[in-house]
C-alpha cells in the first residue's frame, strides 16, 4: 500500500520556502472550501459531485504539500484521498463517525497551515493517520467477508490507490495487459531519497530516459532550473505517453529514487501551482471519450481482467463521470473566475497609508487655494489697483498743466511720479499674469483632487473582500455546536457578496463566533420546548450582511426564546448594577443593554460553549474597536437579533471637524445627526443637568470637559479661559451626536467643515484613550483627535452621574 | 534597523551647536560611549546616543485628555503620531513655558516612538566606560532604576539615564512616583 511512505515531518525544504506563503494561502482557501463541501456531504453522503469536489480539493492540497516537502500533510491527505476514492466508488459509506474523523483531520491540516504561517516546524499526527488506516482496514475486511469468493477485495485495495497509484516496486511487466495504443496524459511524481548527492543530475537522467518513451510537456521544477536548485526533493513530470505505467515507472525508478507515483492527469490538478500551463491543459482536455479505459489504466492489471464484472463496472463508470464533470467544472470555473493577484496585506497597508498621506496633502492644497482665491479669483484686486494708478496719473496730468509755469525741479518730480506709476503698472501686468497662473493652478488642484479621490477609492477597493468566506466558516461552527447540544439548527446565510475591509473581516471572526454560540446555546430552545411552544423543531439561525449607506450591517438573528427582560432586570439588581427602584423605571430596551455589562449572564448553567458571562462585553469592545456599533433587539419567545453596524473601511473616515480651546477635534459624520445653533438662554436645566430642546425633544448638553479629564496645559493660552464665559453670551453651535439609540448635544466652538480624515491609532506609539477612536494629521500638519462617539456618550453619562450622585449612594 | 538620526537632524537643533566634549584624552583605545546631554532645571542628564532617534523642535503639540499630567499630548512626527512626555513634569518639577531653547528628544522604546521635552540639549559627550560611576544605592534602592550612572565632565556632574526604564509607557507612572518622592526627599535634606 502506498500508506507506507517513510516520510519525515518538518519544515518545507529550503528552495520551497519562498512559496510557503502561497501554499498557506491557497491551502487555507481549499480547506475552507473542503469544509463547506463536507458539510453538504453530511446531509447527502452520496452526492457524487460533492464527493468528487472533496476529492479534488484533498488531492490538490496533497499535491501542493508534496511539492513543498511537507510530508506530514502529504501523508494525511494521502490517507484522506484514499477514503474519498472509496466513497466515490461506493465501496465505503461516509457515515457520521467517519465524518467526524475527517473533520478532525481538516482541523489538523488547518493547524498545520497556521503553524507554517507562523514559521514553526510541523508535527505529524500519527494518531489520525492510524485511525484513518484502521477504518480503511475495517472496510477492506468487511468487503473481504462479503465477497470472499470474488476477486473484488483486491480491487478495493487497489482502488484505494487508483488515482494515486501504487507505490513500491514496479509491477511485473509480464502481467501487463495489452495497452491500448492511445497516448495518455500523465503526471509522474518522483520522490528522491533525501540523502543522495546531486539529485538534479538524477532528475535530468530521469527526464532523459522518459523522453524516449513519452512526450514531456513540462516538469516541476523546470528542467532549466534544476541545476540552480539547492535541494531537490521531488520532481513532477507531465507527459503524454502510450507506454503503460509500469514501463514508465521502471524507467523513472533509478537508484536514489525513493518513490515513483503516476497519476492519470484527469484534470489540471496542479493548475494552481503552475498557473501558466493551466490554459494549455484546458484547451486540450484529457481524452474524455474513453473515460473507462483511462481510469482503468491506473488500476492494477489484475483488475483489468475483471472489467466485465458488473461490480467493477459501477465504480469505474462513476469515475468516468468524475472525469467529465471535473473537466467541465474546471473549464466553467475558469471562464468565470476573475484574474486575481495575491498581495501581502502589509503592502496594501503601506499603500493605504500613502494614499492617506495624499489625502492629507490634498486637503492642504485645497485649503491653501481657497485662502488664495479671495485674493486672486476675482480680478477686483488688480483692477482696483489699476484704477488707483489711473487716478494718480490723472491727478498729476492736471497738476502738470497747472505746473507748467512752475519750477523745473517740480516738473522733474512729477516726471518721476509718472515713471513710478508706469513701473507699478508694469508690476500689475506681472500680477495679472500670476493671477492667470493661479487660476490654472486651481484647476490643476481640482484635477489632483479628483485623481487622489480615485486613487484613494481604488486602494480602498483593493482591500474589500466579500464576507462569504467568513460566513461560511460558521457552517462548521454551527454544525459542531448543534451536534454537541443536540439541537437542530437550520443555518441561513444571506448577503455573502457584501464586501468589507479585509482587516475588518479578520477582526470580525471572534465576535461573531461568540454571538453564534450564544444564539444556539441560549437563544434556540431544545426541540421539546420548541414543539411545546408550537414552533418548528428545527431552529433557524440567520447570518446576514447588507449595505446601508456608508455602513455594512451584519445581522445575527435566531427564532429562539429571546432575552428574558425580567430575568435581566432581576440579575442587574442582584449584581448591584441598578437599584430596584431604578429597575422599575427602566424601559425594556434600557434593561436589555445590561447584557453588555462585563460578567453579566442570565444563564443558570455554565456550559463549555457559553454562559460564563464573558463574551458579550468583549464582543462589544471588539466591535467598537472597529468603529462599529452593536445593538440587540429581542422579543420574548420569538427570538433575538443582533445588529452590527460597521464602517466600510477603517482607515479613512468622513468627519466633521470643529475647534475647541483644547484643540481640533473630529467626529465621524455618521454620528452627527445635525448641528443646531443655541443661545445661552435656551439651555434648560433638568435636575442640575443642562439640556436643550430640539423640535420638542430634550437632549442632554455636554461640554468637552464633561466627557474628558484635561490637565491645565503649561502653555494654555488666555483664550482658553476666555472661551467659557464668552460662550453663553452669543449663540454657539451644538452637535447633536447619535450612537445607536443614545443622543447627546456637544457644545463646540468654531466648525471647520467636513473632511475625509486618515485615522491613525494612538496606541501604536502610545496607549488607547477611552473616548478617542484615534488621531489624524490635518493639512497644516497639526494633529486632531477623532472622537469615539459611543464611548464619549458613555463617559459623559458616567461622569455626570458620578458628579450628581451624592457620595453615600455611590458606596453601595 | 533604525539608525540614530542625530546627525541628519542636526540642523533642527537650531542655534545650539552641539560640540563634542572628549573626556578621554589619555587612552583612545578605552571603551568609549557617546551620550547626548541635556538640561532640566539645574541638572544635566544624558541619554546614550544609540537610544535616541532624533532631536526636533516641535511647533504643535495636541493636548490629549485622560492622560497623566506629564504627558503633554501627541504630535505629528513626519506622519506618525507620537506622544510627548514632559520630563520636567515627569520629574515633578515646576513646568516651564516653551522657549527657543526647548527641544524634544525622540527615542525608541521597544516598538514605540516617544518624544520627551527637555529645557535644552547641550552637547554630545564621549564618556569612557570606566569614567562612569554606578548610581549610588541610595538612589537605585528607591526604585530609580532609570538612572544608570553618573559621570563627571569637567565641572559638570551628568546623570546618565536609561531610556527603556525611563520612558516605557508601562513604567512612566512608576518613574513619576519615584521621581516625586526623590524630589521631596532632596528638598527636605536641604537646609
Amino acid at each position: 500500500m502506498s500508506d507506507d511512505f517513510n516520510f519525515s515531518t518538518g519544515m518545507p525544504s529550503d528552495e520551497m520556502a519562498q512559496y510557503v506563503q502561497m501554499f498557506v494561502d491557497e491551502t487555507t482557501e481549499q480547506l475552507d472550501e473542503l469544509v463547506e463541501v463536507l458539510l453538504v456531504l453530511e446531509n447527502q453522503p452520496d452526492s457524487s459531485s460533492h464527493l468528487n469536489e472533496s476529492f479534488r480539493l484533498i488531492h490538490s492540497i496533497k499535491g501542493a504539500a508534496a511539492m513543498m516537502g511537507l510530508d506530514s500533510i502529504t501523508l494525511l491527505t494521502h490517507h484522506l484521498e484514499n477514503h474519498f476514492e472509496r466513497f466515490r466508488s461506493g465501496i465505503e459509506v461516509l457515515d457520521t463517525s467517519l465524518m467526524n474523523l475527517i473533520l478532525k483531520c481538516v482541523d489538523f491540516l488547518r493547524n498545520a497551515v497556521e503553524t507554517l504561517r507562523e514559521g514553526r516546524p510541523l508535527v505529524s499526527e500519527p494518531e489520525l493517520i492510524e485511525q484513518l488506516s484502521k477504518s480503511a482496514a475495517e472496510i477492506r475486511l468487511s468487503m473481504g467477508q462479503l465477497h470472499a469468493a470474488k476477486p473484488e477485495p483486491k480491487i478495493t485495495a487497489s482502488q484505494t490507490a487508483a488515482t494515486d497509484t501504487v507505490t513500491g516496486d514496479a509491477l511485473a511487466p509480464s502481467t501487463t495487459p495489452p495497452q491500448k495504443n492511445l497516448s495518455q496524459k500523465k503526471r509522474i511524481s518522483v520522490y528522491f531519497d533525501r540523502t543522495i548527492h546531486l539529485p538534479e543530475l538524477k532528475a535530468e537522467l530521469i527526464i532523459a530516459r522518459l523522453s524516449d518513451l513519452a512526450v514531456i510537456h513540462r516538469t516541476v521544477p523546470d528542467i532549466d532550473e534544476l541545476s540552480s536548485l539547492a535541494d531537490l526533493g521531488t520532481l513532477q513530470i507531465w507527459l503524454d505517453s502510450s507506454s503503460d505505467d509500469s514501463a514508465l515507472r521502471s524507467t523513472a525508478d533509478i537508484v536514489g529514487v525513493e518513490l515513483v507515483e503516476i497519476d492519470f492527469d484527469v484534470e489540471t490538478i496542479h493548475e494552481d501551482i503552475v498557473p501558466s500551463t493551466s490554459a494549455q491543459e484546458l484547451v486540450k482536455p484529457s481524452p474524455v471519450r474513453v473515460p473507462v479505459a483511462n481510469v482503468l489504466s491506473n488500476v492494477e492489471p489484475e483488475e483489468l481482467a475483471n472489467t466485465t464484472e458488473p461490480q467493477l463496472e459501477e465504480p469505474a463508470s462513476s469515475d468516468s463521470i468524475f472525469v467529465k464533470t471535473s473537466n467541465a467544472d474546471s473549464v466553467e470555473s475558469h471562464s468565470k473566475v476573475v484574474e486575481t493577484l495575491r498581495v501581502d496585506i502589509q503592502r496594501l497597508d503601506r499603500l493605504m497609508n500613502l494614499a492617506g498621506e495624499l489625502v492629507v496633502n490634498r486637503a492642504r492644497f485645497v485649503q491653501l487655494s481657497s485662502q488664495m482665491t479671495d485674493t486672486f479669483k476675482k480680478s477686483g484686486l488688480i483692477s482696483s489697483l489699476r484704477d488707483l494708478c489711473d487716478i494718480l496719473r490723472g491727478s498729476f496730468l492736471v497738476e502738470s498743466d497747472e505746473a507748467n509755469r512752475s519750477k523745473r525741479t517740480e516738473h522733474e518730480q512729477i516726471n518721476q511720479v509718472k515713471e513710478t506709476v508706469a513701473a507699478i503698472e508694469e508690476q500689475l501686468r506681472t500680477l495679472e499674469q500670476g493671477r492667470k497662473s493661479f487660476l490654472q493652478l486651481k484647476e490643476a488642484i481640482d484635477q489632483f483632487s479628483r485623481v487622489s479621490d480615485g486613487l484613494q477609492r481604488g486602494v480602498l477597493d483593493t482591500r474589500m473582500v466579500p464576507v462569504g468566506p467568513l460566513f461560511n466558516r460558521f457552517k462548521r461552527t454551527v454544525r459542531d455546536i448543534s451536534t454537541e447540544l443536540k439541537k437542530k439548527v437550520h443555518f441561513v446565510i444571506r448577503g455573502e457578496n457584501t464586501e468589507l475591509d479585509k482587516r475588518m473581516i479578520d477582526e470580525l471572526g471572534d465576535p461573531l463566533v461568540h454571538l453564534v454560540r450564544n444564539a444556539i446555546d441560549h437563544g434556540l430552545e431544545s426541540e421539546s420546548v420548541r414543539s411545546s411552544r408550537g414552533k418548528p423543531e428545527t431552529g433557524t439561525l440567520t447570518l446576514e450582511a447588507a449595505h446601508s449607506g456608508n455602513n455594512v450591517l451584519i445581522t445575527i438573528s435566531d427564532d429562539g426564546g429571546g432575552i428574558n427582560i425580567e430575568k435581566v432586570r432581576r440579575r442587574a439588581v442582584d449584581r448591584g448594577l441598578i437599584t430596584s427602584i431604578e429597575a422599575e423605571t427602566m424601559s425594556d430596551h434600557e434593561v436589555a443593554q445590561f447584557i453588555w455589562a462585563p460578567g453579566f449572564s442570565t444563564a443558570e448553567t455554565i456550559s463549555d460553549i457559553s454562559g460564563r458571562g464573558v463574551g458579550m462585553d468583549i464582543v462589544k469592545t471588539r466591535i467598537s474597536e472597529l468603529n462599529g456599533t452593536i445593538e440587540v433587539d429581542s422579543s420574548l419567545g420569538k427570538g433575538t437579533r443582533f445588529i452590527i453596524r460597521l464602517p466600510l473601511t477603517l482607515a479613512i473616515i468622513r468627519s466633521l471637524l470643529f475647534q475647541l480651546p483644547q484643540g481640533t477635534f473630529a467626529a465621524p459624520i455618521e454620528n452627527v445627526r445635525e448641528i443646531v445653533s443655541i443661545r445661552a438662554k435656551e439651555i434648560i436645566s433638568v435636575h442640575g443637568r443642562d439640556s436643550i430642546e430640539v423640535r420638542g425633544e430634550f437632549i442632554p448638553l455636554v461640554r468637552i470637559e464633561d466627557v474628558f479629564d484635561w490637565h491645565p496645559s503649561a502653555s494654555s493660552s488666555p483664550s482658553e479661559r476666555k472661551a467659557e464665559p464668552e460662550a453663553p453670551i452669543s449663540a454657539f453651535s451644538v452637535l447633536i451626536l447619535n450612537s445607536g439609540t443614545k443622543t447627546m448635544g456637544m457644545m463646540v466652538g468654531e466648525l471647520k467643515g467636513c473632511q475625509d480624515i486618515v485615522v491613525k491609532s494612538l496606541d501604536e506609539n502610545f496607549t488607547h484613550i477611552r473616548g478617542l477612536a484615534g488621531a489624524s494629521i490635518l493639512g497644516d500638519g497639526s494633529v486632531c483627535l477623532l472622537l469615539d462617539i459611543v464611548s464619549c456618550l458613555e463617559l459623559a453619562r458616567q461622569r455626570l452621574r458620578d458628579r450628581s450622585t451624592p457620595r453615600s449612594n455611590v458606596n453601595l | 534597523m533604525k539608525l540614530p538620526h542625530l546627525y541628519e537632524f542636526q540642523p533642527n537643533i537650531g542655534r545650539t551647536t552641539l560640540k563634542t566634549t572628549n573626556v578621554v584624552s589619555d587612552n583612545l583605545t578605552r571603551n568609549v560611549a557617546q551620550f547626548v546631554a541635556f538640561r532640566i532645571a539645574e541638572q544635566t542628564y544624558a541619554f546614550r546616543i544609540e537610544q535616541i532617534q532624533e532631536i526636533v523642535i516641535l511647533s504643535q503639540v495636541t493636548r490629549t485628555p485622560q492622560v497623566p499630567h506629564y504627558v503633554e499630548g501627541v504630535a505629528n512626527l513626519r506622519g506618525s503620531i507620537i506622544p510627548i512626555v514632559n520630563l520636567r513634569k515627569l520629574f515633578g518639577l515646576e513646568p516651564k513655558a516653551i522657549d527657543p531653547e526647548t527641544r524634544t528628544i525622540v527615542v525608541n522604546v521597544g516598538s514605540k516612538t516617544i518624544g520627551c521635552t527637555v529645557d535644552t540639549v547641550t552637547q554630545v559627550v564621549r564618556i569612557a566606560q570606566d569614567a562612569i560611576h554606578p548610581a549610588p544605592e541610595t538612589v537605585t534602592g528607591h526604585g530609580a532604576s532609570y538612572i544608570s550612572g553618573f559621570a563627571r565632565v569637567g565641572e559638570q556632574l551628568i546623570v546618565l539615564l536609561e531610556v527603556e526604564e525611563l520612558l516605557d509607557p508601562q513604567k512612566l507612572e512608576q518613574v513619576s512616583k519615584v521621581a516625586a518622592t526623590e524630589l521631596a526627599r532632596s528638598a527636605s535634606q536641604k537646609p
